[in-house]
């Protein structure tokens, strides 16, 4: 086999422990790294045969995986680098949270942070503490990664013989071994309650905290020497900024992967881009003990890929169409277009979902296999068969051309339809459907479009666009006047045969 | 390139299984896969889509079918359907399994194993209060997950009928050190929480309550979704410790509510049955000279070629399955490397 030519250096995005480990398993493993470091001074720990470009920020990256070219400000000079894969591996930011106490804070209310610092005798404590509440998130929306820290804590002040309380509403617990860490801190002597609301006053210095104790039904009073309240894991701060360069997407909190069940383990939407630990979400210490490895196969399973990836076209593009008006390169939601005088579609970054090809206003990208006259004629010929279709339907591969696939051929069910799998919803043009219903001396009943869920598009916005061309052909026909034909919009999963059935079914 | 090195025995191919094996096998490694069952996927290939009114709900069920199609592109992976391993004996340099099951006797050499052998849901059976077995339109949620795929509503066993009112019970051999169980299985919130969502977008006017303690997991939309949750259901913070039949085919429980205790009834109760060790666990164990881990499943021995993945190794999701069935590769292949 004719192997592509690939990059296998990786550059890692950082600012801490998450970065320098990954830069070590991925040199450990054989691949090169290259730590781009936010700081000013060496990561300690660094091997040697890891570069390190300190003071760095990356500002451009072209390209695709296997050749990346990035574009980084380092001391105020810009350098170029090449990589085949990218990892953004930043730190979060902790936030304490204010559910009750309010910034600025008495000197009697400390931070997780605060406390943590404490402990490692990198800040003294004033005046004598014996008592400590622990306040976490009141709204219950906390995370495992921020109880993890919080329990940690605890149970070094009770190692000190300091008695702790904490109160929360709904303690995280669910990661390897924290209900059992939950259960050392309780054992321990820390005093756990439940609720939702509480009140925090000072006297004589000292924090007085009020609430009712939810399981008890009692009022509850604790005077405490300090209360520490827990932290929040936020975005990175870089990370908003470094979207943008990057054109990936994020999560509603920031963090730097979409809510979207692909994605995972650490995929971004853009090939070759990863993101590794707190850039990803709040993580506790076994999520980021298991994806520093998974983050090495990844990319090494990536780079094989892309290896024996054939040197095909699997776009082709008529230059003499194209208007140079920017709408492909705009919207590929996977970085694939590289635009000089005219779009360069990159093979290995494309993910063949032909959003591109149904928002060029010249008709000037095709995917292979889609072309428009193919498909005419596959709608065409489909129809010579001798039993009449009443029903055509387009269904993306990943979800509903995986159940019509499913349906065994000898079931009638199948003798009614005809149907066009695409690559994804976001494939679907206008003139699809009107070529399903037009071109043809039989009319069809229903025009089904099945793609998948949204949030659940390989393509991030395929599904959507499916979804608004079949809305658009649908206000066309209603404005003409035909009602011969019902053209729907449906959205599936692959696990959801029989809900499909029953629909085709119903025609 | 695959051909000098020995080759790597997968045990179960639920999701941690079939991840971990495309994953050795995209980066050149030979694999044998053997499943006890008579087809891939494991527990989750049985699992319902939960999006709502057409968006996903990100529970994941429908990753096993996309690792189901993508596996078709592994030819080389060797699989063995309905098949058990009798004995494995470690050689100077690997292991040798014997196989036994559909093809036959066979002994097979490997570098190193990987144990994906997966959980068991809880046996509400073994919680007598439950009286799981005298209460007929009692179900586990595995049940659920099963009658959502393949039948797409809810029904009854007692009638075929489709309940009006469904109670969840969450936590069902979880979070009860007492009972060997000191864990929080992790999904259980989680996929009630989405499947009641689905419940009432397929129909509306069914009543659901949740008796619960906490709840842990949703994703990474929790803190945007839980305030409508709350309304959307009804909350008893509680978990009820009797069980009973009521007005002939209802289920009845017994709670406290300020104070008193009052009888609750539903047409059909849901048990969030948790995550346990399988009952194989043990043989391996003593095959493989494996410890417990303080949750009570199997640990690894990586320097010694075994390596244990997903849910098999504690409770987990699909997503960390598939996490660490990455992070194993990663780690299974160093061990051959160092091993060679
Ligand atoms: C009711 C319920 C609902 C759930 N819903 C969700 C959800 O919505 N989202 C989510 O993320 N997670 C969910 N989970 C968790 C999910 O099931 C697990 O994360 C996932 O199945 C773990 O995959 P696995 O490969 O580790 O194990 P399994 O799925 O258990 O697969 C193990 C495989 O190994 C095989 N095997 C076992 N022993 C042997 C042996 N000795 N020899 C050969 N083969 C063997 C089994 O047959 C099986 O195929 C749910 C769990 C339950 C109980
Ligand atoms: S959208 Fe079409 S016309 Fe516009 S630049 Fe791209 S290929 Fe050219
Ligand atoms: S097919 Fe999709 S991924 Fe490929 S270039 Fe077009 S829009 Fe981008
Ligand atoms: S992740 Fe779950 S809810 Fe979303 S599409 Fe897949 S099966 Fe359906
Ligand atoms: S995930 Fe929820 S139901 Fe399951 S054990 Fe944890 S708290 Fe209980």
């Amino acid at each position: 086999m004719n192997l592509r030519t690939i990059d296998k250096r990786v550059m890692v995005l950082g600012d801490g422990e998450t970065a320098v480990r990954l830069s070590k398993a991925l040199n450990t493993s054989g691949l090169d790294s290259y730590l781009l470091w936010a700081g000013g001074t060496p990561p300690e720990g660094i091997p040697e045969g890891i570069a390190v470009e300190l003071s760095a920020r990356l500002v451009a990256l072209q390209g695709q995986v296997g050749d990346f070219t990035a574009t980084i400000l380092s001391s105020d000079q810009f350098i170029r680098k090449l990589a085949g894969s990218v990892m953004v591996a930043f730190e979060s930011r902790t936030e304490p949270v204010f559910d009750v106490a309010t910034a600025p804070m008495h000197e009697g209310v400390a931070t997780l942070e605060d406390a943590e610092a404490i402990l490692r005798g990198e800040r003294q404590i004033s005046g004598d503490v014996k008592t400590v509440v622990f306040l976490d998130r009141l709204d219950g929306a906390s995370t495992p990664a921020s109880s993890e820290r919080q329990f940690n804590a605890i149970l070094s002040f009770l190692d000190r013989g300091i008695k702790c309380y904490a109160i929360g509403c709904q303690m995280k617990v669910a990661s390897r071994n924290l209900e059992l860490l939950y259960g050392r801190a309780r054992d321990g002597g820390c005093v756990f309650f439940k609720n939702d609301f509480l009140s925090i006053s000072f006297t004589q210095g000292r924090p007085l905290i009020r609430f009712e104790d939810l399981i008890l039904h009692e009022e509850k009073e604790i005077c405490a020497d300090m209360v520490i309240l827990a932290e929040n894991f936020m975005p990175g701060a870089s990370l908003p900024e470094l979207r943008e360069i990057l054109g990936v997407e994020t999560d509603k909190a920031g963090f730097m992967q979409a809510d979207n069940v692909l994605r995972l383990p650490l995929q971004t939407n853009r090939r070759g881009v990863f993101v590794v630990g707190p850039s990803r979400a709040p993580v506790t210490r076994w999520d980021l003990d298991q994806e520093i490895p998974a983050a090495v196969s990844q990319v090494k399973e990536l780079f094989a890929w892309a290896e024996s990836f054939p040197y095909e076209e699997v776009i082709s593009f008529d230059i003499d169409a194209c208007a140079r008006c920017l709408t492909c390169f705009r919207s590929c939601p996977h970085g694939a277009i590289h635009f000089t005088n005219r779009p360069n579609f990159l093979a290995l970054a494309c993910q063949q979902c032909g959003i591109c090809t149904a928002f060029c206003p010249n008709e000037a990208i095709e995917l292979r296999d889609m072309e428009k006259d193919r498909i005419k004629g596959l709608i065409a010929n489909e129809r010579k068969g001798s039993d009449s279709a009443p029903v055509v339907v387009f269904a993306c591969e990943k979800s509903g051309a995986r159940i019509l696939n499913s349906i065994p051929s000898e079931d009638t069910l199948l003798r009614r339809i005809r149907w066009i799998q695409l690559p994804c919803g976001g494939t679907l043009r206008t003139q699809y459907l009107l070529d399903a219903i037009g071109n043809a001396s039989e009319i069809p009943e229903r025009v089904m479009v099945l793609a998948c869920h949204e949030d659940n598009c390989r393509s991030g916005m395929g599904t959507i666009k499916a979804r608004a061309t079949v809305e658009r052909v649908k206000s066309f026909l209603d404005s003409v006047g035909w009602n011969q034909t019902k053209i729907e919009f449906i959205s599936t999963a692959s696990n959801e045969a029989e809900r499909i059935r029953k629909l085709l079914a119903a025609s | 390139m695959a051909q000098n090195r020995d080759s790597i025995l997968v045990v179960g191919s639920g999701v941690a299984g079939l991840s971990a094996s495309m994953s050795l096998a995209r980066q050149g490694y030979n694999c044998i896969l053997v499943e006890k069952a008579g087809s891939l996927g494991g527990h989750a290939a049985g699992y319902t889509c939960k999006a709502i009114n057409g968006k996903c709900q990100k529970c994941g069920a429908c990753l096993v079918d996309d690792l189901l199609a993508r596996f078709g592109d592994f030819p080389e992976i060797q699989v063995f359907l309905e098949t058990r391993i009798d004995r494995i004996e470690r050689k100077k340099k690997g292991f040798t399994a014997s196989l036994n099951g559909k093809y036959g006797l066979k002994d097979i050499n490997c570098g190193a194993i990987l144990l994906a052998t997966g959980f068991k849901p809880f046996d509400p059976n073994e919680k007598s209060n439950l009286c799981f077995s005298s209460i007929p339109n009692m179900i586990t949620a595995v049940e659920l997950e099963a009658m959502l795929r393949d039948k797409e509503l809810p029904y009854r066993p007692s009638d075929g009928r489709q309940p009006e009112t469904i109670a969840f019970v969450q936590c069902v051999g979880s979070r009860d050190p007492k009972r060997g169980h000191p864990y929080c299985s992790q999904v259980c919130c989680g996929y009630a929480l989405r499947m009641a969502g689905r419940l009432r977008d397929l129909a509306p006017k069914t009543k659901i309550t949740f008796f619960f303690m906490d709840i842990q997991t949703f994703g990474r939309s929790f803190s945007q979704r839980w305030a409508s949750l709350q309304q959307d259901f009804i909350w008893i913070n509680e978990i009820p410790g009797d069980y009973f039949v009521s007005d002939g085919d209802r289920v009845g429980v017994s709670v406290e509510v300020e104070d008193e205790i009052v009888d609750l009834s539903f047409d059909m109760m849901v048990l969030s049955v948790g995550m346990t060790p399988t009952d194989d666990q043990l043989t391996y164990q003593q095959m493989l000279d494996l410890s417990m881990s303080s949750e009570g499943f199997m640990l690894p021995d990586e320097d010694r070629g075994v390596f244990v993945v997903g849910s098999a190794s504690g409770p987990m999701s699909i997503e960390k399955s598939i996490t660490d069935a990455a992070g194993s590769a990663t780690r299974v292949i160093a061990y051959m490397e160092g091993a060679r």
